[in-house]
């Protein structure tokens, strides 16, 4: 790890910092906060100022339930993991290495086989607003402030502020897909414009098929090519195989996993599921990523043989589909689901990459295994969920519902996400109607707390269950 | 016997249920203040029908209030609504529910179990208090605002939904010479256009009920009749108690 | 030379008279719903004040609502800029003008000459103008100057987080029903209105000295709130903030009447 990058860089510092507590406090086998008070004091008293200031602005409910010990253990394994790539970019800085900026809708392998430095930029931002009290409010209100539309997707828009105030790095190049949405590709190339940053964009199909596959393949194939060019790296093909098959053991596990969720009862807690997609976009950079997703597998095995569930004894488990996804400021929100209202996840629209559908990358020859990235990439979240007349990512929700017998959905929408409100209400009516399933629909803000607390939507919810319980009744 | 407390943003209504029907009701302003107005429905009990909490099987509350409100069973306000409908409509497949400050729509599947709703998000727009608002400048009561309405000779559209807005253009039509009537008759189209928006955000199906204070304007449930195209029923005998009649049915959650 | 400006708003209308940029007199009355009306009767008003007719006026400038129709103006100027030049005229420092009016709010940028620069509004939603304040002094029983007042005396504001003025007003019942001092609920109004004029402040940008005109400025309550958010004080006017957009239309009309004897 580079200490000189990370003290650098205040976000890294506070990213460094959270893995750091997270290491020391998911290890004392304490299982709620009172247990862990003396640990925490001790930390206080021992662990650098920097450490106990990080520390201090922690998402104390989310600490709570990641001590819990249905989750305590693949939570640690994921700081742990999210360390390593941190510090494996941090010395790829040092040695001087271009750094690669890339959208959530790729997986690094072929970065870690040019050889270069790579972060992708979104994935940091979640933990720093899901970790930490003090989110990225003050910085999405400067990047308001400097004329960014505040009805544009926090998502970009805080880390983009962040990089131009120096609290992360600016990268030497970014690499992104068009999909999935303006708000995105507006972002891109203000940073492009502004910064004279080179931008590698895939430029993604409208239609999901087999054509159109063949379009977005040779435009991934192009855009590392320039990459290539741009750095004067080329991709080490035993590098990028080596890559790969990590980055498969890892899918493997995550596909399993979602065999397992349609089991009744769910044995899967559902706080890791956010998670999931922060490790796909590390899937092939350490040990430690497979390490996570394979723990999460195991748990969630080792209740499934039992017959054991997530939720408290007694209560009756009502089987929940997210179907817009999660919410980076309220992380704690599936667990507070599952323990006070027996509501377990089954999927999310914003972690869900279907195993069947989305394949493992043959490792056969560089080609085979470009392809295969790029099928990777052209079904990933935030990808194919956007394609065609969003008539995709209903059947998904659909054939999810029906096949993992869900009994209520959920839209979280993200208040900033232009895509996620066109469909919303033929969603919910494909839903409701051929499947009788209930749905709550809700306008929140992925990043910002302001605009709806995690209090409101926890009453919104409750009076939501109640209901849909006393209708069965 | 149940005792059904309704406490709304604006009124508290009360209705007694023996078995299935209406034996007792009441409505009281709750002056923002749910123990007090419990406490003032138990005391009208008494004195009016002479029944003591004791003889109570159960008190249900529901509405805005219910939270500060102690020692009572509890029910959510969707609950209340929908038990409520299907006790007036059995085949009810949506409810909309036009309160003071909240308008709510629920739709149901055929078994009455609740699908999905919706409820204005951080805007008085098609609330009650909206036409309470335009009321003071045009000297009217709230209840005689049909009857002024049904003698509008033009169609007049307001430029704002707002009702803080409305106000003030309500005050220059008056000046600019525009009758009573047509301005009255523009802001209830103005109220029952905002309710619709809200009612498409659910699938809207017969058979369809109506309730709340603003149920008892005939302009604004012509508005509604034309614009959903189906057949309304209001919930009777009397709109708002529908909450109320449904917490006393639902009996509360565990 | 003496030249008149006049100011019609939602709530009041204002007129002044000055002589060359000396403030001769002024006069404020509350608004009828006729523009026209109201600019009559507030200019007869400050005219009788002195003495003085209609003729003895070498250029008059109107601007507000119905600015355009006003029979006796020989110009009309939007009031962003008449805003902009009177609050120039009142502290020569100012350079960011925060107006409050009845309906609107507005944040205007000026120049060194007190020519506009850049502004931002919100006319679309009542929260953050006069009238979300005049409708909550209405449930206290106030006068909205006194809910200003009662906002000073305040320690522990409450939490406003409704958006619309319709709502925040019940939450103002609940918190007094709830024995919430009547103080402490005037400050959270005044907060939560400066909360919503920051969000305008924060689009524009702040520039040198920063004046409140309008109204509501003369609301000390809203001024220290204001200040607080903002961060820092506000500039001192030289006449009541009420009355600035009516000096700068007086202002422009100056401008006006001499470029018109150059160009003769």
């Amino acid at each position: 790890m580079s200490e000189a990058i990370i003290a650098k860089y205040p976000l890294f510092q506070r990213l460094d910092d959270v893995c750091t507590i997270a290491d020391y406090l998911l290890t004392q086998g304490a299982n709620d906060l009172e247990e862990v008070t003396d640990a925490l004091i001790s930390m206080c008293m021992t662990y650098p100022e920097h450490v106990v200031e990080t520390g201090l602005l922690m998402n104390v409910e989310v600490l709570a339930a990641s001590l819990k010990p249905k989750n305590r253990s693949h939570v640690h394994a994921h700081f742990m993991a999210i360390q390593k790539h941190l510090h494996d970019i941090t010395d790829q800085m040092e040695a001087g290495k271009p750094l690669v900026a890339h959208f959530p809708s790729m997986t690094p392998e072929p970065f870690i086989a040019m050889d270069l430095a790579y972060m992708c930029a979104e994935q940091l931002s979640l933990y720093l607003v899901g970790a930490l009290t003090d989110g990225v409010e003050e910085i999405l209100d400067a990047s308001e402030a400097d004329g960014i539309p505040g009805h544009s997707c926090g998502f970009q828009r805080a880390p983009f502020k962040a990089m131009e105030t120096g609290q992360l790095p600016m990268p030497d190049m970014f690499m992104c897909t068009t999909a999935p949405c303006n708000s995105s590709n507006m972002l891109y190339q203000m940073m492009m414009q502004r910064y004279d940053i080179p931008m590698f964009v895939c430029d993604s199909p409208y239609y999901w098929n087999d054509r159109s596959f063949d379009y977005f393949k040779e435009e991934y194939k192009r855009c590392l090519q320039g990459i290539s060019e741009l750095t004067g790296h080329t991709i080490d093909v035993d590098v990028l195989r080596e890559r790969v098959e990590m980055s498969n053991r890892q899918l493997q596990y995550m596909y399993e996993l979602q065999q397992l969720r349609r089991l009744k009862p769910n044995p899967d807690p559902g706080m890791h599921r956010a998670m999931d997609l922060a490790a796909w976009l590390m899937a092939g950079s350490n040990e430690e990523c497979i390490t996570y997703q394979k723990m999460c597998y195991d748990e969630a095995k080792a209740r499934a043989d039992k017959g054991l569930g997530v939720i408290p004894e007694g209560m009756k488990e009502i089987r929940t589909l997210h179907t817009y996804g999660w919410t980076a400021h309220f992380l704690s929100f599936p667990d507070w689901l599952e323990d006070e209202l027996g509501s377990t996840e089954l999927e999310c629209g914003l972690s869900i990459y279907p195993g069947e559908l989305v394949g493992l990358v043959d490792t056969t020859s560089l080609d085979t295994m470009l392809d295969g990235l790029a099928w990777r990439s052209f079904n990933a979240v935030m990808h194919r969920t956007v394609m065609t007349f969003s008539d995709l990512h209903i059947q998904d929700m659909v054939s999810v519902a029906t096949e993992y017998d869900a009994e209520v959905a959920l839209f979280a929408g993200n208040n900033t996400c232009k895509w996620g409100w066109t469909y919303p209400k033929m969603l919910t009516e494909a839903l409701q109607d051929n499947l009788g399933i209930p749905c709550l629909t809700w306008e929140t803000d992925l990043m910002d707390k302001r605009f709806r607390s995690p209090e409101d939507v926890k009453e919104m919810c409750r009076e939501f269950f109640n209901t849909v319980r006393m209708s069965e009744a | 016997m149940i005792l059904g407390v309704d406490i709304g943003t604006a009124s508290t209504k009360a209705v007694l249920m023996d078995d299935s029907a209406i034996a007792w009701q009441c409505k009281i302003a709750t002056n923002a203040n749910p123990e007090a107005a419990v406490a003032a429905v138990l005391s009208a009990l008494q004195a009016e029908r002479t029944v003591d909490r004791a003889d109570l099987e159960k008190v249900v509350v529901t509405g805005w209030g219910q939270n500060e409100v102690a020692d009572v069973a509890k029910c959510d306000t969707v609950a209340s609504v929908v038990r409520g409908a299907l006790w007036n409509t059995p085949s009810a497949r949506t409810v909309l529910c036009m309160g003071a400050q909240e308008s709510l729509v629920v739709s149901l599947d055929p078994r009455g179990r609740v699908l999905g709703y919706a409820r204005n998000d951080r805007c008085a727009a098609g609330a009650g208090r909206f036409l309470e608002i335009i009321c003071e400048p045009l000297e009217c009561s709230v209840d005689a605002t049909a009857e002024v309405a049904s003698k509008a000779d033009r169609k007049l559209q307001l430029s704002t939904q707002c009702a803080v807005f409305a106000e003030s253009e309500v005050v220059s039509l008056v000046n600019d010479g525009e009758s009573v009537a047509n301005i009255m008759d523009g802001i209830l189209g103005t109220i029952a256009r905002n309710v619709i928006t809200l009612c498409k955000k659910v699938n809207k199906q017969e058979d369809f009920v109506v309730a709340g204070g603003l149920a008892r304007n005939e302009r604004i449930l012509r508005t509604l009749q034309d614009a959903l195209d189906v057949r309304l029923h209001r919930f009777g005998p009397e709109p708002e108690y529908i909450c109320a009649v449904g917490a006393a049915l639902a009996g509360g959650r565990s | 030379m003496i030249f008149a400006g006049v100011d019609v708003g939602s709530l009041s209308a204002e007129a002044v008279l000055m002589e060359d940029d000396r403030l001769m007199a002024h006069s404020i009355i509350t608004v009828k719903p006729n523009p026209v009306q109201s600019a009559t009767i507030v200019m007869d008003e400050v005219l009788a004040e002195t003495g003085l007719t209609q003729d003895d006026i070498a250029f008059c400038v109107s601007t507000g609502y119905g600015r355009e129709r006003i029979p006796f103006a020989q110009h009309d100027i939007s009031e962003i800029s008449c805003h902009g030049k009177g609050a120039f005229w009142a502290n020569g420092d100012v350079r960011t003008i925060i107006d409050i009016g009845g309906q609107d709010a507005k944040v205007i940028r000026i120049d060194t000459n007190g020519d506009l620069v850049d502004f931002v509004m919100n006319d679309k939603c009542a929260a953050g103008t006069g009238r979300f304040l005049e409708g909550i002094a209405k449930t206290f029983g106030l006068k909205v100057w006194d809910l200003g007042d009662l906002a000073l005396a305040g320690g522990d504001p409450v939490p406003i987080s409704s958006i619309c003025t319709v709502f925040t007003n019940f939450d103002v019942m609940c918190f007094l029903a709830k024995g919430r001092s009547r103080a402490d609920v005037a400050l959270g109004v005044a907060d939560a209105l400066a909360t919503r004029i920051n969000r305008l402040v924060t689009s524009v940008g702040i520039e040198g000295g920063v004046a409140m005109t309008g109204g509501v400025a003369k609301n000390a309550g809203v001024v220290r709130s204001v200040e607080k958010v903002i961060g820092r004080k506000t500039c001192p006017l030289a006449t009541d903030p009420q009355i600035i957009g009516a000096v700068g239309a007086a202002l422009y009309a100056r401008e006006r009447y001499y470029k018109q004897q150059a160009a003769n």
